[in-house]
């Protein structure tokens, strides 16, 4: 039976626009799988497990932490992710769970094309909204890393966001990171009928003892010394009888 | 001498070579009936509490103990008559178990392997050796790997093989019983005659 299971790892980015207007960043992120946990190793290079006991681990750190961009500004972080499963699987990143903040209600509010000029991993932000965008696609074999560069890019020639009063500018995103792969078969669950109980409570006598016998060589290594010294005395009186025949004198 | 006595004498010489050769030859393993299903990991021969049966599956892979430095195949079997034993005194099983989902959920993998009383088997490694009363040596944090997958061990407890079989923790459903792991072994006591009489039990947890 083969199974398809999948891990995912989500990652929280925020970018605000700190130009002349001196807009601070938002503090709030979202959070794409609220239930995960952290799972980092020592060199905090982010594990990723194939068939884990959840359907997701998350990162408390952010992949670019806050971030306040410029006109000319670009940056990025690079994430790297290990499939520690125990097969090898398809590892995807995706940005999922964009948000451009718009505050409509804002009478300073200014509707420019700030989402459009700024890209995360050379596509405009306002194309992420809303959508899941895969951004690598890699085979990873058991054990095996990669490295996944998330940048982002607000060119210097832009000049969206770049008044006195715009209106607060916030984009934030996560990191989805899956790997699916073909599970091994559940172990144990091999073919034929089950020799194990039904549910009526009781289970196996398990029989795993047994003693070692003890070894002969000492009592076998003493046994033929004798039998040897044996041999070797019953030896010397033969040899000593036929030379004492030997020398009789003739009569 | 008479003549009588010297042929005493040579046919002495001629038995007693005789002998300490056919000796040293059994010493050195000659005429050695004892299988390789017998065999411990040194490689003694071991009188097993009950012969056991070969219905065996394919390979596993290997499992491991890393803080107690067991590392051995792992290869499937199927219990049968209402008794689990090990074909093998060098591997470690995975018990055949198709049906695992029960109506109070799922039950554990069970792993089984022998202990042998003045010897060493995979089980073993889970104990004290020449002891009477010997402790346990594996703990509740000690990684288990099964075929690759690690589990974390939870705890263990031993217990009479009675009380092991009916053991619902062991052999009864779970909700997370999919992600549990039960090692099976039996506790060998040094000094005592006879069948162990104890099982000691490893309850683990997916990591």
């Amino acid at each position: 039976m083969i199974r398809t299971r999948a891990a995912a790892l989500a990652l929280t980015s925020v970018l605000a626009v700190g130009a002349g207007a001196g807009v601070a960043p938002a503090a709030a992120a979202t959070n794409a799988h609220p239930n995960a946990v952290v799972d980092e190793d020592v060199d905090r290079t982010l594990v990723v497990r194939l068939g884990g006991s959840g359907d997701g681990v998350r990162v408390g750190s952010s992949v670019l932490g806050d971030v306040v961009v410029a006109p000319g500004d670009s940056g990025g972080s690079l994430l790297r992710v290990r499939n520690d499963g125990p097969t090898a699987g398809t590892l995807t990143a995706s940005i999922v769970d964009a948000v451009a903040f718009r505050d409509a209600d804002d009478e300073g509010w200014v509707d420019d094309s700030f989402y459009d000029d700024l890209t995360i991993n050379d596509v405009p932000a306002s194309e992420l909204e809303g959508k899941t965008t895969e951004i690598r696609r890699v085979e990873l074999d058991r054990g095996a890393s990669v490295d996944i560069p998330v940048t982002y890019d607000f060119p210097a020639e832009m000049t969206s966001g770049n008044r006195s009063v715009v209106g607060e500018r916030v984009f934030s995103f996560d990191v989805l990171l899956r790997i699916e792969g073909d599970l091994p078969d559940d172990p144990g669950a091999g073919d034929g009928a089950s020799a194990l109980p039904q549910g009526d409570g009781s289970g196996l006598v398990t029989h795993t003892g047994g003693a070692a016998l003890p070894a002969d060589l000492p009592w076998l290594t003493l046994l033929a010394a004798l039998l040897t010294l044996v041999a070797a005395t019953s030896a010397r009186a033969l040899r000593r009888e036929r030379a004492r025949v030997r020398v009789e004198p003739r009569e | 001498m008479r003549r009588w006595a010297r042929g005493v004498l040579a046919v002495t010489v001629v038995l007693a070579l005789g002998g300490a050769a056919i000796l040293t030859w059994m010493g050195l393993g000659g005429g050695d009936t004892c299988v390789a299903a017998q065999r411990d990991l040194d490689g003694r021969c071991v009188e097993l509490d009950v012969e056991p049966g070969a219905d065996t599956g394919p390979d596993r892979g290997r499992f491991q103990a890393p803080e107690q430095g067991l590392d051995v195949p792992l290869v499937e079997m199927a219990a049968s008559g209402g008794v689990l034993n090990p074909p093998t005194l060098t591997e470690a099983f995975l018990v055949r178990d198709p049906e695992r989902t029960t109506p109070d959920g799922t039950r554990p993998r069970v792993v089984a392997m022998h202990a042998v009383r003045d010897g060493r088997a995979p089980g073993n490694a889970f104990f004290e050796p020449g002891a009477r009363s010997p402790a346990v040596r594996v703990s509740a944090g000690d990684e288990l790997v099964v075929d690759g997958v690690p589990y974390v061990v939870e705890s263990t407890e031993v217990l009479t093989k009675a009380q092991a079989a009916s053991s619902p923790e062991i052999w009864g459903g779970h909700p997370d019983g999919d992600e549990r792991l039960v090692v099976l072994t039996c506790l060998q006591r040094t000094g005592a005659t006879g069948p162990a009489t104890e099982n000691l039990v490893v309850h683990a947890v997916r990591a």
